[in-house]
C-alpha cells in the first residue's frame, strides 16, 4: 500500500525515468512524448526524448530530438556524444577551427546574446560618460569593450542562422526524386537520421539538401523539421 | 527381468511380411513371407495370419537362420524365422493383404499391410533369372542438370539373400565433381525392398552430394564392394562373399547460360543475402567487418567473394570467407560468410554503394540478381585510447538526464535581453543629443535663457495659484511681480530688473508686438508696483489678474 502511494506521488518524468531504468523503453518514450506534445520546450526532456527514440532504434526521431535539445544546451557533453555517436561528425583537423567550434558550443543563443549585451552595456555607458566628461580614458575602454562585443554578437548572429536554417533530419530511409512527386526519377536514397536543410515545400513533398548537390524531394512524413 | 531388459528385448525385434511377388495369377499358389527377427531372441513366437478374401490359404512353410557378422569389430548374432504361407487367389483384381501379428511378452506388433495384383494368363513379371540375386543400384537424383547444380547419388545394395557384411573394394575418383558425403550407414541395417517384382533385402551404402565440374556426358563413378551374404551351407559359418561394383550411369550437365552477368560470382541454387556491419561505429584507424551473408540451398561453397573496391578514405581488405552449411537431401543447406576488414582513415558517415550478386537459378533457369544495400558505417575522429587498467568493449549513448525540472518551459532568448539592448543603444545617442544641446547653452545665453523660460513661467503660474488659494494678496503681487521681469528678461535676453516701464515698453514696440498687448503687458507690470509699494491696500481681483497674465504672456511668448 505504502509502495502503491509512493508510485503514485511520483511526478511522470520520475516514472518515465524509472521505466527507462528497466528498459521498459515504449513506456518511457510515450510519457516523454506525451509532455513534448503537450508544448513544453525543454532541452533535457528532448534528450531524454531522444535516448527513448535511440533504444526504440528510431535513430531518425532520436537525432531529431538531439539536435531540438542542442540548440538549448550545445555545451553539454552527453549530448554531443550522442549527436556524435548518431552523425559521426568529423572533428577538424584545423586547432582553430576546433576552437571556434568548441567556443561557439559553449553557449546558447540566449548566452552568447547576454554576454553580448553586457559588454555592450559596458561600451554604452563607458563612451556616454565620455560624452559627459570628455575623459578620453573612457572613450578607449569603451571601445575595448565594443570590439569585445564583437565576439559574443557573432556567435549569436551564428545561432541565429543556424535556427532559422531549416535545418531538419530523415526519420526514415527514403529516396530523393528530381521533382515532388512519384512519377519523378528517382536521385538518390537518403538513410535514417541523416542530417539536411529544407529549402522547399509543395503538395506534401519537400525539397532537401545535404550540400554539395546531393539533395531531392522526398515525402513530408520522412523528413521532420529540427526547429519547427 | 528387470524393465530395461525388457524393453532392449522389445526393441531389437523385427517383423514384417512381404510377398514373394507382387504380382499373382487366379488359381496358381501365392507365396507370403512373414519373417520374426532379433537379436536375442531364439524361440520366437507364431505369427497369426489375418483373414484375407479372395485367397484360400493352403499351407505353410517354417525356416529358421543365424547369422553372425562383425561390424565395427563387433560380433552380432541374429536369430530369423521365416514362415512362408501359400494361398490360392480366387479372382483377378487388386487386393490389399492385411497385417499379420504376433504376440510377444504382452505386446502386439503388427506388419505393413501391402497391395498385391491377380490377372488371369501368366504373370508380367521379370523373370528371376534376367535380375543378378546381387547387384548395387546408383540411384540419381537428376539425369539432367546444370554445371554447378546438385545431383544427389545413392548407392543401394539389393540381395536375393540376407545381407551379413558389407566392406568397400574399390573407391573411385570423383575426377569431374565435387563430392560431399550426405549419409554412410553406422551399421548394417537391411530393409526388404520389392524391386520389379522381386522382394530383396537392401541396404543403402553411401549418398552423395555431387556437384559437376564439368559439361557433358559424364559418367556417376562407381565404387565396388566386397558384400557377404547368408550361407544356406551349414559349415560356412561367414556366409558367401560375393564382388559386386556400383552401377555407372550418365548424366547430361549442361553450360549455365550465356550472357553470364558481370557480378556472377559462381551460385547455382536459391540464395538470399545481406550486408551488415559487425560494429557500426568504429574511430579512425579502427578495423570494421562488413559481412555479406549468402543463404539459400545450392553449390553455396562455391560462390566466390564479391569485389568491393577501396575508396578514398575507406580502406577495405580481401574477405575472409566462412561457410556454415550442411549437405541435404536437397543439397547444402545454409549460409556463407564473406568478412570484409574495412579501415577508415577519416572520421564521418562513411557509406558504400549498394552491391550487386547475381547467381543462376535452375527453377527459374536464369540469373537472378540481388542488390545489397550496406549500411552506413560511423566513424569517429581520433582514436579512443585505453588507459591502463582499461579495455574498450564498445560504444553507446549516455544515460538519460534525471534531477532536473523538465516541466519548466525554456525560452532561448530572455525577453529582457532585447529590451535592454535597444536602451543601450540609444543611451549614447542620447547623450550626444544632450551634449549638442549643453553646448549650444553655453555658447548662446539668450538660447540658454529661452530654454528656461517655460519651466519658470509654468513654476510661477504654479506660486500663483498656492497665493490664490491662501488669499495672500501680498505673496500674489510679488510672485506676480517677479514673473513679468522674469518673462521679460529670458523672453528677450535683456536685464529687465534693472529697466524702467517706459524701457521694457520700449522693448516690446521694438519686438513688433501689438500697442493694446504692450499696454496690458505694462498695464500689469505698473499695477504691481503701485500695489507692493503704496501703502493703499484695496482688495485685488486675483482670479482676473491671474486669467489676465496668462493671456498677456501667451501673446507675447
Amino acid at each position: 500500500m505504502a509502495l502503491l502511494s509512493i508510485l503514485l506521488a511520483i511526478s511522470p518524468v520520475e516514472r518515465a525515468h524509472q521505466l527507462y531504468r528497466d528498459g521498459k523503453f515504449q513506456d518511457a518514450f510515450a510519457i516523454y512524448d506525451s509532455l513534448v506534445s503537450s508544448g513544453i520546450k525543454n532541452p533535457y526532456l528532448y534528450y531524454n526524448l531522444g535516448n527513448t527514440c535511440y533504444r526504440l532504434n528510431k535513430k531518425g526521431y532520436a537525432l531529431l530530438y538531439y539536435l531540438r535539445a542542442f540548440y538549448y544546451i550545445p555545451y553539454d557533453v552527453d549530448l554531443r556524444h550522442n549527436i556524435n555517436l548518431l552523425t559521426g561528425e568529423a572533428v577538424s583537423k584545423n586547432p582553430l577551427l576546433r576552437f571556434l567550434k568548441k567556443t561557439l558550443y559553449s553557449m546558447n543563443i540566449g548566452q552568447w546574446l547576454m554576454l553580448f549585451l553586457i559588454l555592450f552595456a559596458l561600451f554604452s555607458i563607458l563612451i556616454s560618460l565620455f560624452i559627459l566628461k570628455r575623459a578620453e580614458s573612457f572613450l578607449w575602454v569603451s571601445l575595448i569593450f565594443l570590439i569585445i562585443s564583437f565576439i559574443p554578437l557573432s556567435f549569436s548572429l551564428y545561432w541565429m542562422k543556424e535556427l532559422n536554417s531549416h535545418q531538419a533530419v530523415v526519420v526514415e530511409t527514403t529516396e530523393a526524386r528530381s521533382g515532388p512527386g512519384e512519377n519523378f526519377q528517382k536521385l538518390v536514397e537518403f538513410s535514417e537520421a541523416t542530417p539536411c536543410r529544407i529549402l522547399r515545400r509543395e503538395g506534401g513533398w519537400i525539397l532537401i539538401t545535404r550540400g554539395g548537390g546531393s539533395g531531392g524531394w522526398v515525402k513530408e512524413e520522412h523528413v521532420k523539421e529540427v526547429n519547427p | 527381468m528387470s524393465g530395461i531388459g525388457n524393453l532392449l528385448l522389445l526393441i531389437s525385434l523385427n517383423f514384417y511380411a512381404s510377398p514373394r511377388y507382387t504380382t499373382g495369377v487366379v488359381n496358381e499358389p501365392f507365396y507370403i513371407d512373414v519373417t520374426v527377427e532379433s537379436e536375442h531372441v531364439k524361440n520366437l513366437p507364431e505369427p497369426i495370419q489375418p483373414s484375407i478374401p479372395n485367397f484360400s490359404f493352403v499351407g505353410k512353410s517354417v525356416s529358421t537362420s543365424t547369422s553372425i557378422s562383425i561390424i565395427n569389430g563387433k560380433m552380432k548374432s541374429t536369430y530369423t524365422r521365416t514362415y512362408t504361407y501359400t494361398y490360392i487367389p480366387q479372382k483377378k483384381g487388386t487386393f490389399t493383404i492385411p497385417p499379420f501379428k504376433l504376440s510377444y511378452k504382452g505386446k502386439i506388433y503388427k506388419t505393413e499391410p501391402f497391395t498385391v495384383h491377380i490377372g488371369e494368363g501368366k504373370p508380367e513379371r521379370v523373370p528371376e533369372q534376367t535380375l543378378s540375386p546381387i547387384f548395387i543400384r546408383t540411384i540419381v537424383s537428376r539425369k539432367r542438370v546444370y554445371r554447378g547444380e546438385g545431383i544427389l547419388v545413392e548407392y543401394k545394395l539389393y540381395s536375393r539373400k540376407p545381407i551379413t557384411g558389407i566392406t568397400p573394394s574399390s573407391s573411385p575418383e570423383y575426377n569431374k565433381f565435387w563430392k560431399e558425403d550426405v549419409y554412410t550407414p553406422k551399421t548394417l541395417s537391411t530393409d526388404i525392398e520389392v524391386y520389379r517384382g522381386i522382394r530383396f533385402y537392401t541396404i543403402t551404402i553411401k549418398k552423395l552430394l555431387l556437384y559437376p565440374l564439368e559439361t557433358g556426358s559424364i559418367k556417376i563413378p562407381a565404387p565396388g564392394y566386397n558384400v557377404q551374404i547368408e550361407s544356406e551351407d551349414f559349415f560356412d559359418f561367414f556366409g558367401k562373399t560375393y564382388s559386386v561394383r556400383a552401377e555407372s550411369p550418365v548424366v547430361n550437365v549442361m553450360p549455365l547460360p550465356k550472357p553470364v552477368p558481370g557480378d556472377f560470382t559462381g551460385g547455382v541454387g536459391e540464395f538470399t543475402a545481406r550486408a551488415y556491419f559487425e560494429k557500426d561505429t568504429v574511430m579512425t584507424g579502427e578495423g570494421a567487418n562488413l559481412v555479406l551473408e549468402m543463404k539459400g540451398k545450392g553449390n553455396i561453397r562455391f560462390i566466390t567473394a564479391p569485389e568491393i573496391r577501396s575508396t578514398t578514405g575507406i580502406h577495405i581488405y580481401s574477405p575472409e570467407e566462412e561457410v556454415k552449411a550442411k549437405p541435404t537431401e536437397t543439397g547444402d543447406q545454409g549460409r556463407k560468410l564473406f568478412k570484409y576488414l574495412m579501415v577508415c582513415t577519416s572520421p564521418g558517415i562513411k557509406r558504400l554503394k549498394p552491391i550487386t550478386i547475381s547467381y543462376f537459378s535452375p527453377t527459374k533457369r536464369a540469373y537472378v540478381k540481388l542488390k545489397l544495400n550496406i549500411p552506413p558505417l560511423v566513424v569517429y575522429g581520433g582514436t579512443r585510447q585505453e588507459k591502463k587498467g582499461e579495455k574498450i568493449k564498445g560504444t553507446d549513448i549516455a544515460y538519460i538526464k534525471t534531477g532536473v525540472n523538465m516541466e519548466k518551459n525554456f525560452r532561448l532568448v530572455p525577453v529582457w535581453v532585447p529590451v535592454l539592448l535597444i536602451f543601450f543603444t540609444i543611451l549614447p545617442l542620447g547623450m550626444v543629443l544632450y551634449d549638442i544641446e549643453r553646448r549650444k547653452s553655453e555658447r548662446d545665453i539668450g538660447y540658454a535663457r529661452l530654454k528656461k523660460l517655460p519651466g519658470i513661467t509654468k513654476k510661477a503660474f504654479r506660486e500663483l495659484k498656492n497665493a490664490m488659494l491662501k488669499k495672500d494678496e501680498e505673496e500674489f503681487l510679488k510672485v506676480l511681480h517677479k514673473l513679468l521681469l522674469d518673462f521679460i528678461k529670458y523672453r528677450f535676453n535683456v536685464e529687465a530688473y534693472g529697466m524702467t516701464v517706459e524701457e521694457i515698453q520700449s522693448t516690446l514696440r521694438a519686438k513688433g508686438f501689438e500697442e493694446a498687448l504692450i499696454e496690458r503687458f505694462i498695464n500689469l507690470i505698473r499695477l504691481c508696483e503701485e500695489r507692493r509699494f503704496t501703502p493703499v491696500k484695496e482688495g485685488i481681483d486675483m482670479d482676473w489678474l491671474y486669467r489676465e497674465t496668462r493671456e498677456v504672456i501667451n501673446g507675447i511668448a
